[in-house]
């Protein structure tokens, strides 16, 4: 065994779980992150469209886990089954987005700082919700995320006890033992989510979705769940931030 | 045999006084409680000896048997340090297994109905009074709810070395002293294990590394 913390050399990993992402941003996201990674490892859960095809096409794609079964509704169970896929590639640092999150630009050249340390094991980035479009995101009381920074990225360290937030939704990306346990700092570098920037049906269609799942609230906040479907949120324009 | 009684918290000044007079030192983290003290009296910082500050465990290696009256400070002296007892020990009422167990289960019907977030340090008490009890997968159980609660990561993994070392697990503690590595002073001890070329030898400072962790003589 040698020391888990290196100053160089460090390969970081892109984790990323896909469902029926052809039609939405997943090549762009997919040639983004390949800017900046070195491999990425797909799980996908059981998509019925060409989402498969797109990540074969990417070079850094190193691993497909395929699903024959669909585990949406179970997002612990999947976002289990991805951290044990990305384990067997060997990763340094593992960076978990989903198909539509993508790092600003500067992540090319502020990235890889980030990672090639041996003082702090995770990093936190602030995501930004874009609201029916890509220019704009939303910010209120219940779309605050772009406030505070979420840990998107972990140094993976073998042996260390992994403990997951045991519950059927916002269960987090990984085991949140790293995110207490370790030391970590956060970036200025921001995470642009497409997840909302679709139209209204399909934000009507995720509200539902969340009903389903979590109707008394128990795991997230009515009210926001509520607000998804808000006519007139305030939104703020987007200004790209160059290096 | 040279014996102190431990006080952590203010007691009544009679008491100190009957205390001293009665041939046993004191050891206090009350500040200027040896003005009352008509006995030897060493004044010592909690933080220094629950984290096992050598000059701390010094002093308290100097004595055969140090007398406690709180629970929870004889279990958070018995994890350091063997020869601490606690008073009903002394006076016979319950010997230490009975003890032991006795809070075990006061403990545990604490930890029922409260949460790792709010009452970490209860959770970290019953974690340490299992491995006291020898059950260690319980305490390691445990001990890991700690490390979803905010600034516990550290006494945890420390807990959970020290887990693993007890029970021989010598890859594991190796790991779990790997992630601790962020520490400096546990860093430099991680290089000094894997500058070690001979694996046998390397377990041995591994082993010792561990109960220097937690106290030399309570994992053997």
């Amino acid at each position: 065994m040698i020391s888990i913390r290196k100053q160089h050399g460090n390969k970081i990993t892109a984790a990323m779980q896909i469902r029926n992402e052809a039609d939405r941003y997943l090549q762009e996201v997919l040639e983004h992150l390949s800017l900046y990674v070195d491999e990425i490892v797909i799980v996908d859960d059981n998509s019925t469209d060409a989402s498969l095809d797109i990540c074969k096409k990417i070079e850094k794609v190193v691993r497909i886990s395929e699903l024959k079964e669909n585990m949406f509704e179970n997002e612990i169970d999947l976002r289990k089954h991805l951290f044990e896929e990305v384990r067997k590639t060997k990763p340094d640092w593992i960076l978990f987005l989903d198909a539509d999150e993508m790092l600003e630009d500067r992540a090319l050249y502020e990235l890889r700082p980030l990672i090639e340390q041996d003082q702090y094991d995770w990093v936190g980035f602030r995501l930004f919700d874009f609201w029916g479009c890509r220019t704009h995101y939303r910010d209120d009381q219940y779309w605050k995320a772009h406030r505070y920074y979420d840990p998107l990225l972990i140094r993976y360290i073998e042996g260390f006890p992994e403990v997951w937030r045991e519950q059927p939704v916002h269960t987090g990306r990984f085991p949140l033992s790293y995110y207490y346990g370790l030391p970590g700092t956060v970036s200025s570098l921001r995470v642009k989510h497409y997840g909302w920037a679709g139209d209204e049906d399909e934000r009507k269609r995720k509200y539902l979705r969340y009903m389903k799942t979590d109707p008394d609230g128990v795991y997230g906040s009515l009210q926001q769940y509520q607000s998804i479907l808000d006519p007139s949120p305030n939104l703020v324009k987007w200004e790209e931030n160059l290096r | 045999m040279k014996s102190a009684y431990f006080v952590h918290s203010h007691m009544s000044l009679s008491l100190i006084k009957a205390l001293s007079s009665s041939g046993l030192d004191l050891i206090t983290t009350v500040p200027n409680l040896e003005l009352f003290s008509s006995s030897h009296t060493e004044v010592l910082i909690w933080n220094d000896i629950i984290k096992g500050n050598p000059t701390a465990l010094y002093a308290l290696n100097q004595y055969d048997q140090i007398i406690v009256s709180s629970e929870s400070d004889w279990i958070e002296l018995l994890f350091i340090h063997p020869k601490v007892h606690h008073i009903l020990e002394i006076t016979k009422e319950y010997d230490k297994e009975v003890l032991l167990q006795k809070l075990y289960q006061k403990s545990l019907e604490v930890i029922k109905i409260k949460t790792v977030y709010k009452h970490g340090d209860h959770y970290l008490q019953h974690a340490k009074i299992c491995y006291l009890m020898g059950k260690y997968p319980e305490s390691e159980s445990h001990t890991k709810k700690l490390l979803m609660v905010p600034n516990r990561g550290e006494e945890a993994l420390l807990l959970l070395l020290v887990n693993a070392v007890v029970q021989n697990q010598l890859d594991k503690a190796l790991q779990l002293i790997n992630c601790l590595a962020y520490n400096k002073q546990i860093k430099n001890l991680l290089d000094f294990i894997l500058l070690e070329k001979q694996e046998e030898q390397k377990k041995k400072m591994l082993f010792r590394a561990g109960r220097d962790f937690a106290s030399a003589e309570l994992v053997r």
